[in-house]
């Protein structure tokens, strides 16, 4: 964490919104796409990163610098995700993200940007969270392990089992 | 290395995290293994595709409403911390006054009747309840002076209530002494 971030967690246990602010603009891309990844919509994924900063300013008083920052709002993320996943209790419909018009970078419709993004909505949840946090987010399989609360070597076991399921969906789709 | 053992690491050597030994029986068995070599490729090709998704960027409305969100629920946070002091404060009060009654009515029975200078009590009561009075309204301004004017009601009962404290306090206080004097304790 840098020292700007240790003083602005330290304002916004004080009850400052505007030191909350500045931390929701600094991970606010991050937990949604977190958020999108897993719910595989645009509609849950905006429900869940509301929910996820209101809940984050609520309970910053009880965060303890012994993890990262990022790592306790991503933990709350996953966690509120999985939450709606159990509720739906369905795997998610994907909803272009091209069509929903938020991100003039989304890929069109059809490529092979798109045709993973597809195929990673359609495989387990945790799977899909861990691919996404450590092959799409960078996160290490410790880090991510940190964020979904299993140790790191089960992330790993996930991402090999995730990407298999990829290779299903996408069968003769993967261009070698 | 058989096909088996080599699928089994297969995912580690195509993600780079095999050590040297182990990532060279691999590429030994791979070069000679047309399925292995296809599984091999079939995953860097994956690997590729997951490199390609671009991050997304959270929409403008939903950061803009979340903020909204935040703000309201710290408006409400400080509405509360205000109704908690207030409740505290009221609830003193009571304490003080019931105990007050139930000495000055000698309900409590060791203590017995206690004797007190009525005038020397009005003069100290009207010093003590103007003096809070005045830190009371000083130390509240913080709070109160952006307020609207329907909540002028609410600024002026938190005030009643300082002194209701204040003359609480003081009634004690000269209760006590009298008793000091009384029983030489």
């Amino acid at each position: 964490m840098s020292d700007s971030e240790v003083g602005l967690i330290a304002k916004a246990v004080g009850g400052d919104e505007r030191a909350f602010e500045a931390l929701l603009e600094a991970h606010k891309d991050m937990v949604y796409n977190v958020a999108y990844r897993m719910l595989g919509n645009a509609a849950d994924a905006e429900d869940a990163f509301q929910e996820t900063f209101i809940s984050a300013y609520r309970s910053i008083s009880r965060f303890r610098a012994d993890s990262k920052f990022s790592t306790w709002l991503y933990r709350i993320a996953v966690n509120r995700c999985r939450d709606m996943l159990s509720a739906k209790r369905s795997r998610p419909a994907f909803e272009s993200i091209h069509e929903e018009g938020f991100d003039a970078q989304a890929p069109a419709k059809g490529d092979e940007a798109s045709g993973i993004e597809e195929a990673l909505a359609r495989i387990s949840p945790d799977y899909r969270t861990a691919i996404t946090l450590h092959c799409l987010m960078g996160y290490s399989y410790d880090e991510a392990g940190g964020i979904m609360g299993v140790p790191g070597g089960t992330v790993k076991t996930y991402v090999h089992r995730g990407k298999e399921e990829l290779r299903g969906v996408l069968g003769a789709g993967v261009r070698t | 290395m058989t096909c088996d053992e080599t699928r089994k690491i297969l995912h580690e050597y195509v993600d780079g995290e095999l050590d040297g030994a182990a990532a060279a029986a691999v590429k030994g068995h791979i070069a000679g293994c047309a399925a292995c070599r296809k599984e091999a490729a079939e995953l860097e090709a994956l690997g590729r595709a997951l490199a390609a998704v671009k991050p997304l960027r959270a929409p403008a409305l939903a950061v803009e409403r979340t903020k909204g969100l935040v703000r309201a629920e710290a408006a409400r946070a400080r509405r509360r911390q205000v109704w908690a002091r207030g409740a505290l404060v009221a609830a003193a009060a009571l304490v003080l006054i019931t105990v007050s009654v139930l000495q000055l009515s000698g309900a409590i029975p060791h203590l017995g009747k206690p004797i007190i200078d009525a005038n020397a009590a009005k003069a100290k009561i009207s010093s003590v309840a103007s003096s809070a009075i005045a830190t009371v309204t000083e130390k509240a301004r913080p709070y109160t002076s952006n307020l609207p004017e329907p909540m002028l009601l609410l600024k002026l009962a938190g005030i009643a209530a300082a002194v209701l404290v204040a003359v609480v306090a003081t009634t004690e206080e000269l209760v006590a002494r009298q008793l000091q004097r009384r029983f030489h304790f």
